[in-house]
């Protein structure tokens, strides 16, 4: 009996204490939080040992969180419990003799080695989840005052243990809360991102819609240089990308005083027109002379349809806009009865200034287009009218250089035949000569007193000749009668000793006075001829005339007569 | 310096033209009677011996024309050069002739402006050489009153 009543005691004892395990572990097990874990541990696990003094000190490494839960201690006896935590915190820091869901029972019925724990401590159990989470566990005495024996070891370290699988338990479930509550918080910033992003591809498909428009608009008015293609080209793109029904644009050249405009999906009757007073009242209201925007400012604007009432259109338009090229050409732009108008949107303020935009860049390049064009027709008449004056230049260049070689040589003529004139010529001395033999021979055949050219003596019947001796003989026997023919100053210098002067410039009166008695049969013999004149033979053919037949020339006259040494006187 | 306004009144152009207006109208005047008694000119040539028989009344018809001509160009300054020269060349002639007859005392009439006047003589030949050198000075120095110039002056101011 006495072996079976501790038998007795020792199994109620164990019975109480797998008691006490199990409604400590299913305690536990309804726990989350690690704090409640830990509290409640310590609680049920004082109730359990009988103990009144208890404490427990836990650190989790991930989170920072430093746990310190003192029971039936107070005042200075905790003061030190933060030191204690230290201590053990650096030890699995080192990594020395830490493994796993360990625990470790360090003290037992004795008073802690360390310093930093209560005195009052007679249990002190090191413990460790894992490297992450760890603490430290200590027990006063128990109530009882007995000391804690084997059994109560054993107790302890099923306790610890199941405190531990418990502890990590509330750990993972606390880290899925905590996960399922960033994944909540992650949901949420997703849904909001995605309410974001759908805004923002509205907006985007928005802007792909206008971007598109433009592209369109812009590659349909590139290229387009014709003003009147230009302006219709552009209405129905604004019309589409607004789709609207109805339009109209108007350009005003204000120094042609010229509009041009294009309606369309008007009726023929309320179809708006424009002229220029009205178009002048329109711009004289949105612009002030010189109808110049100041520099940096557009040219263009989006109007309040309202204030196209100058134009006095039957139907305002919905969207309205004004523009200006330069000082010169000026336009509005209208659309009206847009079917699909967002409400939230307004295009006009955003994508028609755009469109604008593109169409006043085309708009500009075409009528720049034209005035080029205007240029190049003056140009090329220019150009034609250039090559028709250089053609004439260059003919009259050649006229010029013509006459100027052809003045050139004439001046060298004249300067030549002026020269000319100046000098001595063979030509000029002929031609006088020339002259002068005519007058001469026109005159001397039509004056009276003309003579003969021809020497009288070629055409008189050749004359007796008698040669010097025959004459000298006649002479000296005195049978011929020596008649000088020479003019009397020749006779009287030299002649025949004995003869007798008949010069034949005064033959008829010496004649008629000296020798009209003679008798024809006298032998006469006649000298006297120089290499001029043959007077001998003119005097004997007078002679012969008169009736003498014996008249004869002598040979070689009065020189032959002198070189023979006869007689001559004086 | 007065050697220098005896050389610019030698060679003065006005000096020049006082001769060609003198020698010009004494070979129109001597041409005169020459052409009038073409017969008694003949004789004239003829008596100085030295023209062939056949030449002689030729000569007597064409000479006087031939004087009358360059005497007349001569004053009008028409062709002057080439007439003072035919003119010079002419009294070069007749100072030769003349010279050989009196060489060969030949006693006949100088016949340069009529056929009844003194024989010639060696004043007869200073007159001719005096003449000729008259021609000399026209030849050279004379430019002045040119019927010729009032045109070519134009003519060079037209070149």
């Amino acid at each position: 009996m006495e072996k079976s009543a501790p038998t007795d005691v020792n199994e109620e004892r164990r019975a109480f204490q797998l008691s006490a395990l199990f409604e400590t572990v299913r305690e536990l097990s309804q726990l989350r939080e690690p704090v409640q874990v830990m509290e409640t541990f310590l609680l049920m696990s004082m109730g359990s040992l009988g103990t009144a003094q208890a404490v427990l000190l836990a650190k989790n490494r991930q989170t920072g969180q430093e746990t310190i839960i003192p029971r039936g201690l107070f005042g200075q006896q905790t003061e030190q419990l933060g030191s204690a935590l230290q201590i053990i915190s650096d030890k699995v820091i080192a990594g020395r003799d830490v493994l796993p869901h360990q625990v470790r029972i360090v003290v037992m019925n004795e008073t802690p080695s360390d310093v930093n724990l209560p005195e009052a401590l007679r249990i002190v159990v090191e413990w460790f989840v894992d490297g992450q989470i760890f603490g430290v566990l200590g027990y006063g005495p128990k109530v009882s005052a007995q000391a804690y024996d084997h059994d109560d070891e054993e107790f302890l370290l099923r306790l610890v243990s199941a405190f531990l699988d418990a502890l990590k338990a509330s750990n993972i479930n606390e880290t899925i809360h905590k996960l399922n509550e960033e994944l909540r918080g992650k949901n949420e910033e997703l849904s909001q991102a995605l309410q974001v992003s759908q805004s923002t591809q509205a907006r985007l498909d928005a802007r792909y819609f206008h971007f598109k428009s433009i592209c369109d608009t812009t590659r349909e008015l590139s290229g387009n240089l014709d003003k009147q293609k230009l302006l219709s080209s552009f209405l129905l793109s604004v019309m589409g990308t607004f789709s609207a029904q109805q339009g109209f644009i108007a350009l005003w050249d204000r120094q042609s005083q010229i509009i041009d405009p294009v309606v369309r999906g008007y009726n023929p009757e309320s179809a708006p027109s424009f002229d220029i007073q009205r178009m002048e009242m329109l711009f004289r209201s949105l612009l002030h002379p010189p109808f110049v925007p100041a520099q940096g400012e557009k040219l263009y604007q989006v109007l309040d349809p309202e204030l196209l009432q100058p134009l006095e259109v039957t139907e305002l338009p919905q969207i309205c806009a004004v523009f200006m090229i330069d000082e010169n050409y000026y336009g509005v732009v209208g659309l009206g009865n847009c079917l699909a108008q967002q409400e939230d949107a307004h295009p006009e303020e955003e994508l028609l200034p755009t469109l604008l935009q593109s169409f006043l860049v085309s708009l500009g390049n075409a009528l720049s287009f034209e005035t080029i064009e205007k240029l190049n027709v003056d140009l090329l008449q220019k150009n034609a009218e250039l090559r028709q004056t250089l053609a004439e230049l260059q003919q009259s260049r050649q006229t010029i250089s013509l006459l100027e070689s052809a003045s050139n040589r004439i001046s060298s003529l004249l300067q030549t035949e002026t020269l000319r004139i100046k000098r001595v010529t063979l030509f000029d001395c002929l031609a006088l000569f020339g002259i002068s033999l005519l007058l001469a021979l026109v005159f001397n055949a039509s004056s009276p007193g003309g003579i003969s050219l021809r020497p009288e003596t070629w055409s008189l019947p050749a004359a007796n000749s008698i040669d010097v001796s025959w004459a000298r003989l006649k002479h000296e026997s005195g049978g011929a009668l020596f008649l000088d023919a020479r003019p009397v100053e020749f006779f009287e210098q030299r002649r025949i000793a004995g003869a007798q002067n008949l010069p034949l410039n005064l033959f008829e009166f010496v004649y008629s006075m000296r020798f009209a008695m003679l008798d024809p049969e006298q032998d006469i013999v006649v000298y006297g001829r120089n290499i001029s004149r043959r007077y001998d033979e003119l005097v004997a053919a007078k002679l012969m005339d008169r009736g003498m037949s014996n008249v004869r020339v002598l040979d070689g006259g009065l020189r032959q007569w002198q070189r023979n040494a006869l007689p001559v006187e004086p | 310096m007065n050697k220098n306004c005896f050389t610019r009144f030698l060679t003065h152009p006005y000096l020049a033209l006082a001769f060609r207006v003198y020698i010009g109208a004494l070979f129109i005047y001597a041409s005169m009677y020459k052409i009038s008694y073409t017969a008694e000119f003949a004789e004239t040539i003829a008596s100085y011996q030295l023209v062939p028989y056949w030449a002689v009344n030729f000569l007597a018809v064409f000479m006087p024309w031939l004087e009358l001509v360059c005497g007349v160009l001569l004053i009008v300054g028409f062709r002057a050069k080439s007439a003072v020269t035919i003119i010079g060349g002419m009294l070069v002639m007749f100072t030769l002739a003349v010279l050989i007859n009196l060489l060969r005392d030949s006693p006949i009439p100088c016949g340069c402006f009529s056929s009844v006047e003194d024989p010639i003589s060696w004043w007869t030949v200073v007159r001719d050489l005096i003449w000729v050198g008259m021609t000399i000075h026209i030849f050279f120095f004379d430019t002045r009153l040119h019927l010729e110039n009032h045109f070519t002056s134009k003519i060079e101011k037209m070149a």
